[in-house]
C-alpha cells in the first residue's frame, strides 16, 4: 500500500509538473495551482474527578494537512493525518498517522477518471455514501477507481470499484457500483417551455465479501451470501417554487451483526417536498427504512465501515441545550421518520413585522417504529430586530428522546427547552451576543441551564465565555472560555474549560464523547 | 451512442451482477463437532448497564453446553463504561482490576470477548474461534491445589511441560457464580434479580500473574497464595481459574470449584 501511495503521489507530482511546464508554453491553458488546508485541534487534558475527565496523555491532537494540485487536465491530492494521540472519544483503531488519502484525477472531454481514494454519493446516499466527517471520526472513502461520463446534455454516468477505508486499513470486501442520472428537461422541449426540471436516477451497488465462519450453534454455521446487491431509483422535480424528491432503495440478503444475522431484504423509501417563495418556505419529508445497515464488513460493530447513509429527517440543532439529546438514525432495525417545517418572514413596517421585520420558523419531527417513539421535537423560533442595533431570537422546543433506543438505556426523556439569543451591535466593528437557555425535565439528570456571552471585535478577534450547569442532579458547572484570532486565511483559537460527556451528532450519525477538561487550541489555514 | 444504447448497456451490466440468494432451508451448514485437545479461556468483557450483554451470556451458556463447562472456561469481567461499581444502594460487579484489563486491551464496545487472548471479538464470532483454539495442542498442563479454612483460601498450582520449553506467566483468578445483581436487558428493562455467572472477583497473584518457565517433562510449582474471602461473597459459589499465557496468547487454562 505504501508503494501505491508513493506511486500515485509521484505520478501526481509529475503530471502537475508537466502541467506547469505546459502552462508556461501556452497561455490558453490553465496554470497549475496548489491549494491546501491545515486543521489542527489540540487538547492539553487535565484530570477532573467531578466530571470524570482523565488525563490520558500530555498533548492530544487531531491534525490534518490537505494538499491539492489543480491543472487543466489533471488534478492530484494527498492528505496527511496525524492522529497518533487523538482527542478523546474516538474508537481505538482511529489512532495512527500517515497518508491515507491520495488521488489523481484526469479529465478529457466528457470523461473523468479518478484513481486512488475518493468519496462518492449516489442519490441521497441510501445505498452508497462515502464521506469524511472529522468531528465524528468518519472517513469511509473508497480506494480504487471511478469513471464519470457526461456523454450528452443532462446525462451523467458513473462506475466505480474499490475497497473501503477503515481507519488505517482497507476492509477486504470489494465494493462496486454504477449510477445514472438523466435530466429529462434537457431532452423534452415541453418541459423546458414550462420551466420544469425533471431528473430520473438509478443506482446499483454490489459488495463482494468472502465467506467466513459464523456459528449459530456448535455444529452449524451460516451459509452466508458472498454477494450483496443494493439498488436505488429516484426522481426529482423542480418547478417554480416547488421541489419534490422521491426515492426507493432495496438491498438483498445481507446477514450481519447489525441485523442479528437475519436474511431479510432491506428497504428504504423517502419523500421530500418543499415550497420556497420570497418570505415563505415549507418543507415536508417522510422516510421509512428497515434493515438497511450496509457495511463493508458483516461482523463490524461501532461507527465504521458503513457503505450507505440514511438522512435523519430530524433537525440538527446548534443551541447547546437543544442539542443535548440528539437523535441518531437507527439503520439496523427500522424507523418511520417525518419532518415538517414552515418559515415566514413578516415584512418590515407591518403590524406583526414591526419596523424591522420578523422571521418565524416552526419545525416538527417524529421518528417511531412498531409503536415505539424514538424521537420527537417541536420547535418554534422567532427572530426579530427590535432596534437598529439589537436582534433577538426566541426559541421554544418540546422534545421526546428515547434514550434507551439511541444510547442503550435511560428510558424516555421528555423536556421543554427555552432559549433567548440577543445580539447587540455596539459599533460598526463591535458586537456582543448573549444566549440564555433552560432545559426542564423530570427525566435523566433533570434540569439544565446555560449561558453564553460572545464579544466580536471585527475583523480579528472574538472572545467568549459560557457555562452549562446541571440544576437537577449533579450540580456540576461545565464552563468554557476562549479567544479566537483570525487574519487572512489563518484562524487560531485558544480556550480552557470543561466538556460534558455526551453525544456529538451530525446528519443522524453520533459519536460518544467522554468528559474532558483542559486547554484547547485550534488552528485552521486555507491557501 | 444514443439513449437506447445506454439503457441496454446498463441492463447488460445489471444482468452480469452476481447475486446470492439463499433459501430458508439452505441457510445452515453442518460442521463436525470440534476436536477437544485443550481448555479455552473466554474473557467476556461485560457490564450491568450493557443491554446486549445478556445475549453474550446466553452464547456462553450454549458454548459450554456443547463443549463442556470444563473445556470452555468463561470469566465475566465487569468493566468499562457500561460496567457498574457498587454503591450504597446497588450491588456493582465492576472492579478496578477489570477496568484495568478493559483499558489494557483497548476495547471499544461491550459485550466483547477475548478467546485465549486473541483479538477482541463480538459474541457471534466466539464459536468459530473457540473451535480453532480447542483443536490446538497445549504445551503445558495445569493442576490446581486448594486449602480452604473457613474464609481463608490457600491456592497454588503446578505447571507441567508437555512440549518444548514454555515461558510465560501464570495467572490465578477467583470467580463467583450465581451472583444476584441488577442487569439491563435487551428490551431496555432493568432486571433486579438477574443471576450473573462466572463473575470475575479478584486476581490472586497480581493483575498480570507471575512468571513461569518450564521444559517438557518438568513441573513448575508456584508459591502458595493466601486470600481472605470478603463477607459479601459466597464461598460455596467461588472457583479458581488458572491459565498460562505468553505473547502467543493463552496456552492452557484450568478451573476448579472451591467447594
Amino acid at each position: 500500500m505504501r508503494f501505491l501511495t508513493t506511486l500515485l503521489f509521484v505520478v501526481g507530482c509529475w503530471l502537475t509538473a508537466n502541467g506547469q511546464r505546459d502552462a508556461t508554453l501556452s497561455k490558453k491553458e490553465q496554470p497549475v495551482k496548489l491549494h491546501g488546508t491545515v486543521q489542527s485541534d489540540v487538547l492539553l487534558p487535565q484530570n477532573d474527578d467531578a466530571i470524570g475527565a482523565e488525563k490520558t496523555d500530555d498533548v492530544l491532537t487531531n491534525t490534518y494537512i490537505d494538499l491539492q494540485l489543480q491543472s487543466q487536465y489533471v488534478d492530484a491530492g494527498v492528505r496527511m493525518e496525524y492522529l497518533e494521540h487523538p482527542l478523546p472519544g474516538f474508537e481505538h483503531d482511529f489512532k495512527g498517522w500517515g497518508v491515507p488519502h491520495f488521488w489523481v484525477k484526469g479529465r478529457l472531454g466528457w470523461a473523468e477518471l479518478t484513481a486512488g481514494t475518493f468519496y462518492e454519493q449516489f442519490g441521497s446516499g441510501l445505498i452508497l455514501r462515502t464521506y469524511e466527517e472529522r468531528s465524528l471520526g468518519i472517513d469511509n472513502s473508497l480506494l480504487g477507481g471511478r469513471l464519470v461520463l457526461k456523454p450528452g446534455k443532462g446525462i451523467t454516468l458513473k462506475a466505480l470499484g474499490g475497497k473501503q477505508r477503515r481507519y488505517w486499513n482497507w476492509n477486504k470486501a470489494w465494493i462496486s457500483g454504477a449510477d445514472a442520472e438523466v435530466s429529462l428537461n434537457e431532452w423534452l422541449p415541453s418541459l423546458q417551455q414550462s420551466g420544469t426540471e425533471l431528473m430520473l436516477g438509478a443506482s446499483w451497488v454490489n459488495k463482494y465479501e468472502k465467506d467466513e465462519d459464523i456459528f449459530v450453534d456448535p455444529t452449524h454455521r451460516l451459509n452466508l451470501p458472498e454477494f450483496v446487491n443494493a439498488w436505488d431509483v429516484r426522481a426529482t422535480l423542480n418547478k417554480g417554487p416547488w421541489s419534490l424528491l422521491a426515492e426507493y432503495a432495496q438491498k438483498t440478503q445481507d446477514p450481519s451483526f447489525d441485523n442479528q444475522y437475519n436474511y431479510d431484504k432491506g428497504t428504504a423509501v423517502l419523500f421530500s417536498g418543499s415550497y420556497s417563495k420570497k418570505g415563505l418556505s415549507l418543507l415536508l419529508q417522510g422516510k421509512r427504512s428497515e434493515n438497511m445497515s450496509f457495511r463493508s464488513r458483516r461482523t463490524m460493530i461501532g461507527t465504521s465501515s458503513f457503505i450507505n447513509h440514511l438522512p435523519a429527517f430530524t433537525q440538527d440543532h446548534t443551541y447547546a441545550l437543544a442539542a443535548l439529546y440528539p437523535y441518531a438514525t437507527q439503520l439496523a432495525g427500522g424507523e418511520w421518520a417525518w419532518q415538517a417545517e414552515g418559515g415566514y418572514n413578516f415584512k418590515r413596517k407591518t403590524a406583526l413585522g414591526g419596523p424591522y421585520g420578523m422571521n418565524v420558523k416552526i419545525n416538527f419531527s417524529h421518528v417511531r417504529w412498531e409503536g415505539t417513539t424514538f424521537y420527537q421535537d417541536l420547535d418554534v423560533q422567532l427572530t426579530r430586530k427590535l432596534t437598529k442595533d439589537f436582534k433577538l431570537t426566541l426559541m421554544y422546543m418540546n422534545q421526546r428522546y428515547n434514550k434507551t433506543v439511541v444510547e442503550g438505556e435511560g428510558g424516555m426523556v421528555r423536556s421543554n427547552i427555552f432559549i433567548a439569543d440577543g445580539k447587540l451591535q455596539l459599533s460598526p466593528k463591535t458586537a456582543l451576543r448573549a444566549e440564555v437557555q433552560y432545559l426542564a425535565t423530570a427525566d435523566d439528570q433533570g434540569d439544565w441551564a446555560y449561558g453564553l456571552a460572545e464579544l466580536s471585535l471585527a475583523p480579528h478577534w472574538m472572545l467568549s465565555v459560557s457555562d452549562m450547569y446541571n440544576v437537577g442532579d449533579t450540580h456540576i458547572h461545565y464552563y468554557q472560555g476562549g479567544v479566537a484570532f483570525s487574519t487572512g486565511a489563518h484562524r487560531l483559537q485558544v480556550g480552557y474549560g470543561r466538556t460534558r460527556a455526551g453525544y456529538n451528532c451530525s446528519g443522524g450519525v453520533c459519536r460518544y464523547v467522554p468528559a474532558s477538561k483542559g486547554f484547547t487550541l485550534s488552528y485552521n489555514y486555507n491557501f | 451512442m444514443n439513449v437506447k444504447t445506454y439503457i441496454l448497456t446498463a441492463f447488460v451490466a445489471l444482468a452480469m451482477t452476481a447475486c446470492s440468494y439463499i433459501e430458508e432451508g439452505d441457510r445452515l451448514i453442518y460442521v463436525k463437532p470440534a476436536e477437544v485437545k485443550r481448555c479455552v479461556l473466554l474473557e467476556d468483557f461485560t457490564g450491568q448497564r450493557c443491554i446486549n450483554c445478556p445475549k453474550a451470556s446466553d452464547e456462553i451458556k450454549a458454548l459450554q453446553e456443547q463443549y463442556g463447562v470444563d473445556n470452555v472456561i468463561a470469566v465475566g469481567i465487569h468493566s468499562g463504561p457500561l460496567g457498574f461499581h457498587s454503591t450504597d444502594k446497588y450491588v456493582g460487579l465492576s472492579t478496578d482490576t477489570g477496568d484495568e484489563y478493559y483499558d489494557h486491551w483497548a476495547l471499544d464496545y461491550q459485550p466483547v470477548g477475548l478467546i485465549d487472548r486473541g483479538g477482541p471479538l463480538e459474541y457471534t464470532a466466539w464459536n468459530a474461534r473457540i473451535r480453532e483454539e480447542l483443536a490446538k495442542a497445549a504445551p503445558v498442563n495445569i493442576d490446581l491445589m486448594l486449602d480452604v479454612q473457613n474464609d481463608q483460601l490457600t491456592i497454588w498450582a503446578e505447571v507441567m511441560g508437555m512440549e518444548g520449553t514454555t515461558t510465560g506467566k501464570l495467572q490465578l483468578w477467583l470467580t463467583e457464580d450465581d451472583v444476584i445483581a441488577f442487569q439491563l436487558m435487551p428490551d431496555g428493562t432493568r432486571n433486579m434479580e438477574y443471576v450473573h455467572q462466572h463473575v470475575f472477583r479478584a486476581a490472586v497473584n497480581g493483575t498480570w500473574g507471575e512468571p513461569v518457565s518450564v521444559k517438557e517433562g518438568e513441573t513448575f510449582t508456584t508459591q502458595r497464595y493466601t486470600f481472605t474471602v470478603p463477607k459479601d461473597w459466597n464461598v460455596d459459589h467461588l472457583s479458581v481459574v488458572a491459565f498460562v499465557y505468553s505473547d502467543q496468547g493463552v496456552l492452557q487454562a484450568q478451573k476448579i470449584k472451591i467447594i
